[in-house]
């Protein structure tokens, strides 16, 4: 699929590479934000991996008055993804994350999928998972994919959620960095939350405390 | 300044602090960054300086040095020492001064500017004789919006609902959002879509049916389909409006949004040059 560029608004733009989570679709978009944070754009402000998407959010007086405003740097964009970059993309980091698995929705999450909860310890803790990038909350991580085997629905009216806790969500899993309310079955807990990277690397580790 | 008594929402906020987002980390900053750089230019402050955003209820404080002051944005009936003080307007104000607000009249928030006056002794409080009235930008007009990238994934008669309805914005409406009130939207089909990044004025399909504004303290990615963006420009507007309030939505185009941005911020440096000026002739003439 060829990149698709649109206006989110007026002052930034979202580069589309796929509409899947896939790591394949995910290096493109790790290739590029390493590609736009050496050669900023003129007036980059932000710019905001995701699954499938690179978004770049630009001061929008420098680009209004003097690159033709969005439609001007849609342009720049496009010459940019047509060059060959090939400048080397850090190695994601492997984080080992030591989990307790005695999460509130444990047995819910067992019964939903139809497994014990052994089960579902054994099949999340045995997947090495990427972190697509961060969002909703400062250092949330948004790792997959799961096992389909123990792919579960988000809660309908979110929960309060401590920090450390580990849950799940459709074919996500992460860690909450600080409480919060939220949608994801909480599965465990761990006291270990690294600095994530988008593009690092996680395990986790079942342990009894 | 001293704290006398808590507000409902008080916190120093300035222009939002772009660079993280990829960390997960908000730009944040005022509701309302065109009554913060107001009220900044009027007491000579820096651009990027904090103000107090305060809502209603809205705290007491008190000012342990002498200050020069500017009271910007909603009008709550602003008071020093218990004697309402003009808007928008430069005040000194001497050490022990107290600093309240008496009664909503309009708007959501309040923005006060202060600036410690370090070589002059202030004995009782003294309004400057020149104000900065921004006019014909709190007006009731329908604020204008931008396509989304999923406005075609809903019903004909959603998007007629969206431009030609007005929306009340519901009472759990905060910093980070608006939720707004109206018959539910439709999808011409069901919405499967990747979370994404998404800004200040990103006007996004609940599963409800309902839209909700993202505002200043938005996250920085979503999963949810986003139906249209509320132009920059009109961004202070909408964050002077709240519970209660209704408001309408009229479609524009991107040229359009960079025309009425470039004009703001024309507008503010002619208001910051023009404060410069008065600050320094008032401090010529009075040394």
């Amino acid at each position: 699929m060829n990149p698709q560029i649109y206006e989110l608004g007026d002052s930034a733009l979202t580069i589309e590479f796929g509409d899947e989570i896939s790591e394949n679709v995910h290096q493109e978009v790790m290739k590029r934000f390493y590609q736009f944070q050496s050669f900023p754009l003129p007036g980059t402000l932000d710019l905001i991996p995701a699954y499938a998407s690179l978004t770049i959010v630009f001061d929008l007086g420098v680009v209004a008055s003097r690159f033709e405003g969005l439609a001007g740097m849609k342009n720049l964009i496009e010459q940019k993804l047509a060059e060959n970059f090939t400048a080397v993309i850090p190695e994601g980091r492997l984080h080992e994350i030591p989990c307790e698995y005695k999460g509130a929705d444990l047995s819910f999450v067992a019964k939903s999928c139809g497994l014990s909860e052994q089960e579902i310890i054994r099949i999340h803790s045995e997947k090495e998972y990427t972190v697509y990038f961060l969002g909703f909350l400062p250092g949330f991580a948004y790792m997959g994919t799961t096992d389909e085997r123990i792919t579960v629905s988000r809660k309908l009216t979110p929960a309060p959620i401590q920090q450390g806790d580990i849950g799940l969500a459709g074919n996500q899993t992460g860690i909450y960095p600080s409480a919060s309310p939220g949608g994801w079955q909480i599965i465990g807990r761990t006291t270990t939350i690294p600095h994530f990277r988008a593009g690092d690397r996680v395990r986790f580790i079942p342990v009894t405390v | 300044m001293k704290l006398i008594k808590k507000g409902l929402l008080d916190t120093w906020q300035g222009l939002p602090i772009y660079g993280l987002q990829h960390e997960g980390i908000p730009p944040g900053g005022a509701m309302d960054t065109f009554s913060l750089q107001i009220a900044n230019a009027l007491v000579g402050n820096d651009v990027y300086d904090k103000a107090l955003e305060i809502h209603f209820p809205a705290g007491v404080y008190q000012f342990e040095t002498s200050t020069l002051i500017a009271i910007c944005g909603a009008n709550f009936t602003a008071c020093v020492d218990n004697v309402e003080v003009p808007m928008n307007q430069p005040i000194k104000v001497p050490p022990g001064a107290i600093l309240s607000c008496k009664k909503p009249v309009s708007g959501q928030r309040v923005y006060v500017a202060t600036r410690e006056l370090k070589d002059e002794q202030v004995s009782r409080v003294k309004i400057l004789p020149w104000s900065m009235n921004p006019e014909n930008v709190f007006t009731d007009e329908p604020i204008r919006i931008l396509c989304g990238r999923e406005w075609d994934q809903i019903k004909a008669c959603s998007q007629q609902l969206v431009l030609s309805k007005s929306f009340a914005i519901s009472p759990t409406s905060n910093r980070m959002g608006y939720q707004l009130i109206q018959e539910p939207l439709k999808m011409a089909s069901p919405a499967t879509m990747l979370s994404s990044a998404v800004t200040a004025g990103t006007i996004q399909l609940l599963p409800s049916g309902q839209l909700v504004v993202l505002m200043a303290g938005h996250q920085t990615t979503g999963g949810y389909p986003r139906l249209a963006h509320v132009i920059s420009a009109d961004l202070p507007r909408l964050a002077q409006k709240g519970a209660g309030d209704s408001l309408r939505f009229s479609l524009t185009d991107a040229v359009t949004a960079e025309y009425e941005w470039i004009l703001v911020q024309n507008y503010l440096q002619q208001v910051r040059n023009v404060c410069a000026l008065k600050l320094r002739q008032h401090r010529f003439d009075h040394h």
